[in-house]
């Protein structure tokens, strides 16, 4: 097994089921052998006329189904492979999805190394940030997902990606007791301006009650470049250009998020202290067999990991099937110890992972964090 | 396999042991309040009368709710994840010849363990063997061979489902397939007056094998197999093979009908049956002359025992038999002769054991045995097999009990409603009654009657006057105070109104309440990450049964035969079930075949029973069949509407940049 850690991008895409399979032609085009497919939903606003003639809208959330797809690239294609999806699936214009790139280092060589890709540096599709972060959100009680969408979507960020998944750690602990606990989770994934990262971060573990226990975690990463979808709210359009579509224009024109920036340069000891200095680990492995990676990511010192379950899509001669995906949180000082652990164990698992990533985290909360800040300081402070 | 426990203080384990318990308690309350207030509701306010045993049957519905919420959960905890890891398991280990003799296996064994079949049997048993000798056969005399005619259809459309889902190719074609066999063969069956009997049964029986366990199971492998196999590209097209197990039963059964065909004397006049010209036929029907003769006994009238009698009964025993006759013709539906609670523990525990243990070892066994695998969670797959089988047993009791009771109490008063029979509500008893005070009063209908005056507290109410009621001796008179049939003989509009409506709601609070369809609504809302609500599923489908069982009902009242009622909504599903997507047909003919479960059997085939024999029709089956299609129909139809809402809607989010 080699230790060496190698750079290399994740791109991520969601995009509506039914472009699915000319995602996979495209996909197959650029010379990757496999995918890791996952589903899901994203969430917008509908605005309709109310009915019988009423003055006045009504509005409320609507949900469509989008598959999220994953893979990762050598980091001198990701841009070239990101802009040839774009333009071929148009996810430059607001509505059609969203995809992003992420840097990570990566246990394992990448399929795409083999063949190489061809990509027109011509077509360069408008609207490609390099500005933008990653808000991901793991909430444990069905309807937090929901009630975080709506804010995300009223504070007109972007639109949200929602999948499932499923929470180990903590639950494991309590012996059949945790039957009690449900172990099913809703992961929110949000592109935002990276000025604006933190900011959001806030209003949302304030909106979604995540300072209380049991109810998520939630966490901000770097993104390398992306495109939001921006088709926030969907109905009745009363100008020439939606206020969604003015803000994208402007976006490609600056080719920035910044002059959008609004939340003011925070105060640090205000509010919730989030956690900075934390790496994610990502691993996918054999459906199954994730339970047996987070237990020992576990004994190595994880806190807790989330699976949740993907669906390996073969294009070229790669086999497929199903698999899952398990992630921790780590402080960055934990994580080679558990990196280690992980990769040790494939042998007494007897089944190899078919992927292992770290990235880094910019940052992090989680009520227990807060809470043993907390403790600690109230500790401290009679001594 | 985790080192660091956390034992909890007590106080935590409380707090969390009591959330987890009233959560999932409130949901089965909600799920079975519909049915209870409907029942209620009708009975006080329609037949003007609160339950009795009032108590007994609260006891019951308790029961009910903690069965179906213990029920639910094992399914949860430990059943549904069993079988999707045997199906995960099965495809990296086996392949194809593996998976369709296991699965064959599973679908033939889940029937042999289903009770809802002996409820077909209970049924049957009210069918004379002079008016549909076939049905008689099959059901009273060889009801081995029709069960493991069933078997065989759903052993095969098990097999068939999970080689789909490994292989990955459409359900549409093999669904519509086999109804372009099936259809038409009823078509022809229908023509045949012994075969027409069989066809009700026939359509039952597909309906009815797919229970509570057999239903989650199938649905968890599938959901295991498809995601596994790497080939489908959608993970929520894992369905369909319910609706396989509840189709191919039908054509099993009827290819059975057909060959036994030449073996059975047709249809005939209780007279023409034990008429000596038939005796040859009529013994080897009965399996022997003794049989015969014990039959005639028991089921025929006086006159057919004469003539059994005249027919050289060596004995001459045909008077002597009459005592007998009489206890023959109980209602057999409720067969329920040992009440007592204990003896109630016994028996639904053994259904519960009988359903629910058989599959989950035969699974187990293959996962540990052939496999080498184990579940990643031992003790919660075991707690959650302990779960359903006490869930199973207590919701069989409490049915019995309570649900059942009091959805008897309502429908064997439903005839009131139609039967020109008056009902008496009470008695005035008049002491020192004079005649003298009659008047007499002049009829419509001609001639005169006498009527009297009676001060009634403050109101003055004129009564007519019975002869019969006036004991001239003690000069009392007993008047009868009676309430009016609400209709007359004929079915008037609001006789029939009534009748319907409660045949909806019957089906609507009932399969509100069916466990097997929480666990397929569960698993639709999980593959697709909640753009399909659950809750959205189960009213579709519940929407679906109550439609179905008006359908049934009219049947039942107008005598319509029963391809006139099932070959449209078939044929209408064609087309449905082409312009559906491919995920959505499969979840719609699925919850045809989940429709039929544990608490919609026993309710709705007792309203069947009780209209049939009200209304002296042969047999009340054909009602559960019904009650497997309308749904279909009406999930399509969601399903059709949740696309087209979701094209709009993905349409107008895309819209307003498509010109570019």
């Amino acid at each position: 097994m080699s230790e060496q850690l190698q750079t290399i991008h994740r791109v991520t895409c969601a995009i509506r089921r039914e472009r699915n399979h000319g995602a996979m032609e495209q996909l197959g085009n650029i010379g990757l052998r496999s995918v890791f497919v996952e589903s899901g939903r994203c969430v917008r606003r509908r605005r309709r006329s109310r009915p019988f003639g009423l003055p006045g809208f009504s509005e409320r959330l609507e949900d469509s189904p989008i598959d999220v797809i994953h893979f990762s690239v050598p980091p001198e294609l990701s841009e070239p492979v990101v802009q040839r999806l774009a333009s071929a699936l148009q996810i430059n214009q607001p509505g059609h999805g969203t995809i992003f790139t992420q840097e990570c280092r990566s246990f394992f060589q990448n399929p795409l190394t083999a063949a190489a890709p061809i990509v027109d540096q011509d077509d360069y599709p408008p609207g490609l940030l390099r500005d933008l972060a990653l808000i991901t959100c793991i909430t444990s009680i069905s309807g937090t997902g929901e009630e975080l969408a709506r804010v995300a979507l009223e504070l007109g960020t972007g639109v949200p990606v929602v999948t499932l998944g499923a929470g180990t750690g903590l639950r494991d602990r309590l012996g059949l007791l945790r039957i009690t606990v449900p172990s099913e989770k809703e992961i929110i994934r949000l592109l935002v301006p990276a000025w604006d990262a933190e900011g959001l971060m806030r209003m949302l573990i304030e909106k979604g009650r995540l300072n209380r226990p049991g109810r998520g975690f939630i966490y901000c990463s770097p993104v390398a470049a992306g495109i939001l979808d921006s088709s926030l709210l969907v109905g009745p359009q009363q100008h020439a250009a939606t206020i969604e579509q003015v803000v994208a224009a402007i976006d490609r024109l600056e080719k920035s998020t910044a002059w959008r920036r609004r939340f003011p340069v925070l105060d640090p000891d205000s509010g919730f202290s989030l956690q900075s200095r934390s790496e994610k680990i990502t691993l996918i492995c054999q459906e199954e067999f994730a339970g047996k990676y987070a237990d020992v990511a576990i004994a190595a010192g994880a806190g807790a990991a989330t699976s949740a379950r993907l669906q390996q899509i073969s294009l070229g001669d790669a086999p497929g099937g199903a698999c899952e995906r398990c992630t921790f949180v780590v402080r960055s000082a934990q994580s080679k110890d558990i990196l280690n652990a992980l990769t040790s164990a494939q042998d007494d698992i007897g089944v190899t992972l078919e992927s292992l990533d770290v990235e880094p985290v910019d940052f992090s909360f989680s009520y227990r964090a807060e809470a043993s800040r907390f403790f600690r300081r109230g500790g401290t402070k009679p001594s | 396999m985790v080192k660091n426990k956390i034992t909890l203080p007590p106080s935590t384990v409380l707090r969390l042991v009591g959330d987890y318990l009233s959560s999932r308690l409130r949901e089965q309350l909600k799920s079975v309040a519909f049915i209870v207030i409907y029942l209620v509701a009708f009975q006080m306010l329609v037949f003007g009368r609160a339950p009795a045993q009032a108590l007994v049957i609260a006891g019951g519905i308790a029961l009910v709710v903690v069965g179906l919420a213990l029920f639910l959960e094992g399914l949860i905890l430990g059943l549904m994840p069993l079988a999707q890891r045997v199906g995960i398991q099965l495809t990296s280990h086996g392949g194809l010849k593996i998976i369709i003799p296991i699965g064959f296996c599973i679908g033939a064994g889940a029937t042999f363990a289903e009770p809802a079949i002996a409820a077909l049997r209970a049924v049957g048993s009210t069918i004379c063997a002079w008016d549909a000798p076939l049905l008689f056969f099959l059901l009273q005399q060889r009801p081995e061979w029709l069960i493991s005619a069933i078997a065989i259809g759903v052993g095969i459309a098990a097999a068939i489902g999970l080689m789909r889902f490994y292989l990955g190719f459409s359900i549409k074609p093999i669904i519509l397939g086999v109804l372009a066999l099936v259809l038409p063969i009823s078509v022809l069956a229908a023509h045949s007056s012994n075969l027409a009997a069989v066809l009700g049964l026939a359509w039952d029986a597909g309906a009815v094998t797919t229970g509570p366990v057999t239903v989650p199971l199938m649905l968890a492998l599938g959901v295991g197999i498809s995601r596994s196999s790497g080939r489908s590209e959608s993970a929520a097209d894992s369905f369909g093979t319910v609706a396989l197990a509840s189709v191919l039963p039908v054509l099993t059964v009827l290819a059975l009908g057909i060959l036994l065909l030449p073996h059975v004397p047709q249809p005939c006049s209780e007279e023409e049956f034990f008429s000596p010209a038939m005796r040859p036929q009529a013994v080897a029907l009965l399996g022997g002359d003794d049989a015969l003769r014990a039959y005639a006994l028991r089921m025929g009238s006086a006159a057919a025992r004469a003539q059994f009698a005249a027919a050289g009964d060596p004995d001459g025993s045909g008077s002597g038999g009459g005592a007998i006759g009489v206890v023959g013709v109980s209602d057999a539906g409720v067969a329920a002769n040992d009440t007592s609670l204990l003896g109630l523990l016994r028996e639904e525990s053994g259904h519960a054991a009988r359903a629910v243990l058989p599959l989950t070892v035969f699974l187990a066994l293959i996962l540990f045995l052939l496999l080498r695998d184990r579940p990643r969670y031992l003790d919660e797959v075991a707690l959650g097999i302990t779960f359903c089988l006490l869930g199973m047993c207590l919701l069989g009791i409490g049915i019995r009990v309570g649900l059942s009771q009091l959805g008897n109490q309502v429908g064997a008063r439903l005839p009131q409603v139609y039967r020109d029979t008056t009902v008496e509500k009470g008695q005035i008893v008049i002491k020192d009654f004079d005649p003298a005070i009659l008047i007499p009063a002049a009829s419509r209908a001609g001639g005169s009657v006498r009527v009297f005056q009676l001060l009634d507290g403050q109101k003055v109410q004129t009564l007519t006057f019975n002869p019969d009621w006036y004991n001239e001796v003690e000069r009392v008179y007993t008047h009868h105070v009676r309430t009016s049939p609400l209709i007359h003989p004929e079915l008037t509009r609001i006789g029939l109104l009534l009748i319907l409506l409660f045949a909806f709601g019957m089906g609507y609070g009932s399969t509100v309440a069916e466990p097997a369809l929480k666990a397929l609504g569960r698993t639709v809302e999980d593959l697709t990450v909640g753009t399909v609500k659950s809750v959205a599923i189960i009213r579709a489908v519940s929407i679906g049964v109550g439609i179905g069982l008006i359908v049934g009902v009219i049947r039942i009242l107008y005598n319509i035969p029963m391809t006139w009622m099932l070959l449209p909504p078939y044929l209408l599903l064609f087309p449905l079930t082409i312009a559906n997507d491919d995920d959505f047909a499969g979840i719609a003919w699925d919850c045809g075949g989940v429709t039929t479960g544990a608490i919609t059997v026993p309710l709705v085939l007792a309203m069947g029973l009780g209209l049939g024999e009200q209304l002296n029709i042969a047999d009340g089956f054909g009602i559960l069949a019904m009650a497997s299609v309308y749904p279909i129909l009406t999930v399509m139809l969601f399903g059709v509407a949740i696309r087209m809402r979701e094209r709009t809607f993905a349409r107008a989010a895309e819209g307003a940049n498509d010109h570019e």
